[in-house]
């Protein structure tokens, strides 16, 4: 399984949050804090203590990139998800991972295998 | 037809002298049957007239006698056809029986009265060749011949046909009536045409020479155009803002190739357009090269549709289609979600089952409500009340809802209704829906910028908090808290559970 990383989850559907939550204790990670809007995501960004950030694209209509910029000045490695017609990544975070939704655990497992790595 | 004097004069002077073939006949014939009595008893008035008569190139009978006895030259028997020779010494009635009303007229006028009668193309059917009906038009010209005792012996009568004159004047008239008529059709028609060009619902003009100068163009095309007036220019003075969108280099290829061009949904933006402002229009339209005689393009027949309205129709359909795959696969993703919850941990299959199924139809009926409300809301009073007729449908007066009217955004209102649902349940197995007596009570209310929603339970059984915060506390106290960026707190208190939630009121009405 690995070794347990520091996860904050940024994601505006409430159910999709939980599920995510679920899942990652599963993995035996620890969930660093869970934001459902931009601002609560800008907040978290600036003192939350993570190794990695799951961010969702589209935070109900606004864009999760201010937070992504902060969290990664501050080391924080970035997964993003992505709905269906939902806005794909914009520079700088082309190179980014992404993740389409829905998704199942065992996606969840291989991406955080490839970031953290 | 001209019978020139015969000349064969012999020395007992016979009469009459000459007058061709009639004059040999008159000569030979046996006039004592006859009122003038033979030859040789003649009168002078009535030899006269025969040498007259005779020696005259034109068409001339005499009618002698009350009776009217038929005497004629050379050029009358040419006239008289297959009647003569056997009209020659007739009673005129007898001999013309078919024009007898006319002689009995000319009888009266000249023998009887001693006048004149002169007729001008007088229409006259006889049989005078194979017994068929003829019709002819003559000009005829009577006089009296005086006797010796200057009383009137018999009449003179100068025949001309006039049928062939008559008839080319006939057919003169008769071709300027069909030229007449003709125009007018073709006048109509091209009014017609005309009609139909001006108002074709399709936009029409045509444009002549290499530079495209507008000859025509209809109402739909000046429509087209904002009502601007092109006819006699140039397409680049016309409509200078097409100049650089590609259209004219089209019409001078087909003006040169000779090649139909057809364009499908063409994007075209002019300054004045439809309702006159400037502005974007999309056409289906066909550039048609017109041949003259030679062959050579002389110039271009536009014809099209402002297809506009249908593009733009597309264009939200296609919208629409993919914002409802978004919403499918939102939806899917969350049912996803709530699957992964409900099974999770799930002791007793057929009991999650069950759960799941109920959790499945409070997302359908929230997402009924927001598709009645197109997607743009709901209101609180009927998110609650959703809730209360699934589970204390038989039952209204123990569930009450009390507030003021408060809009909530789509995803406030689908997780709003998610939590209600988890309270709700909640209450019908362990609470205050439990048994017969208990109720209740949501209210809320809306205080500087913030709104207190309060889910109040009573009259149940008593409530103990329970040992392990369930899938509907984490709901309410996390997911919703999360979803609202406020406070969800759920208090197991001995009269009942009472939830209440706070949030700022800004978050209501946000956007989607």
């Amino acid at each position: 399984m690995g070794q347990a990383l520091r996860i904050l989850v940024v994601e505006d559907e409430m159910m999709i949050a939980m599920m995510l939550e679920d899942i990652l204790a599963d993995l035996g990670h620890h969930v660093a804090g869970v934001a459902m809007r931009l601002p609560q995501a800008l907040e978290l960004a600036k003192g939350v203590e993570a190794d990695i950030a799951i961010l969702d694209i589209n935070l109900d209509g606004r864009k999760s990139f201010p937070a992504a910029e902060v969290l990664r000045a501050r080391g924080v490695k970035l997964i993003f998800a992505s709905g269906y017609g939902s806005p794909g990544l914009e520079a700088p975070f082309l190179d980014e991972l992404i993740l389409k939704k829905p998704f199942e655990a065992s996606d969840i497992r291989s991406a955080l295998k490839r970031v953290a790595a | 037809m001209v019978e020139q004097m015969d000349g064969d004069a012999n020395n007992s002077f016979p009469f009459p002298v000459g007058g061709g073939e009639c004059g040999r006949l008159i000569r030979d014939f046996d006039w004592s049957k006859t009122d003038l009595g033979p030859i040789s008893d003649w009168p002078q008035w009535i030899r006269t007239s025969v040498d007259i008569c005779l020696q005259a190139p034109i068409p001339i009978v005499m009618l002698f006698g009350p009776d009217g006895f038929l005497i004629y030259n050379d050029a009358y028997a040419a006239f008289a056809g297959q009647r003569h020779p056997q009209l020659l010494g007739m009673k005129v009635l007898e001999g013309w029986p078919e024009a007898a009303d006319l002689n009995r007229q000319v009888l009266d006028t000249c023998y009887i009265n001693g006048g004149t009668l002169s007729l001008k193309e007088q229409p006259l059917v006889l049989f005078r060749y194979n017994n068929a009906a003829d019709q002819l038009w003559l000009d005829l010209d009577y006089s009296p011949i005086l006797n010796d005792e200057g009383k009137p012996g018999g009449v003179f009568a100068i025949v001309v046909e006039t049928t062939e004159k008559v008839n080319i004047q006939r057919t003169l008239a008769a071709e300027r009536i069909a030229v007449m008529e003709a125009n007018k059709r073709l006048s109509a028609e091209s009014t017609f045409l005309r009609d139909l060009f001006e108002q074709a619902p399709s936009f029409m003009a045509i444009m002549s020479g290499p530079a495209h100068v507008f000859v025509l163009a209809n109402t739909s095309y000046q429509q087209l155009i904002g009502g601007r007036n092109v006819v006699g220019m140039t397409i680049r003075d016309a409509l200078p803002e097409i100049v650089d969108q590609g259209f004219v280099e089209l019409l001078d290829r087909v003006f040169t190739s000779g090649q139909p061009h057809i364009g499908s949904g063409s994007r075209i933006t002019l300054d004045q357009t439809v309702g006159g402002g400037s502005g974007e229009r999309y056409l289906d339209f066909i550039y048609q090269p017109i041949r003259n005689s030679d062959g050579k393009v002389s110039g271009i027949f536009v014809e099209g549709q402002d297809v506009t309205e249908r593009m733009r129709g597309e264009q939200h359909l296609r919208l629409v289609v993919n914002e409802l795959n978004h919403r499918v696969k939102n939806t899917l993703a969350m049912i996803q979600a709530v699957a992964a919850q409900t099974f999770r941990n799930a002791g007793d299959l057929p009991q999650a089952q069950a759960v799941f199924s109920a959790r499945i139809m409070a997302l359908a009926r929230a997402n009924d409500l927001l598709t009645g409300e197109n997607w743009e809301g709901a209101s609180l009073s009927d998110i609650v009340a959703g809730v209360s007729v699934v589970h204390a449908g038989n039952q209204p007066d123990r569930f009450t809802a009390k507030g003021p009217v408060v809009r909530l955004s789509p995803k406030a209102a689908l997780s709003l209704s998610m939590a209600m649902h988890e309270l709700a349940t909640n209450a019908v197995k362990y609470g205050a829906l439990s048994n017969d007596a208990g109720r209740v009570d949501v209210s809320w209310s809306v205080k500087d910028g913030r709104m207190r929603i309060e889910w109040r339970e009573s009259g149940g059984p008593s409530v103990a908090p329970p040992e392990r915060r369930g899938f509907g506390s984490r709901l309410v106290e996390r997911g919703l808290a999360g979803e609202m960026g406020g406070t969800a707190q759920i208090a197991f208190e001995p009269t009942g559970v009472v939830c209440v939630i706070e949030a700022p009121m800004d978050i209501y009405e946000g956007s989607e």
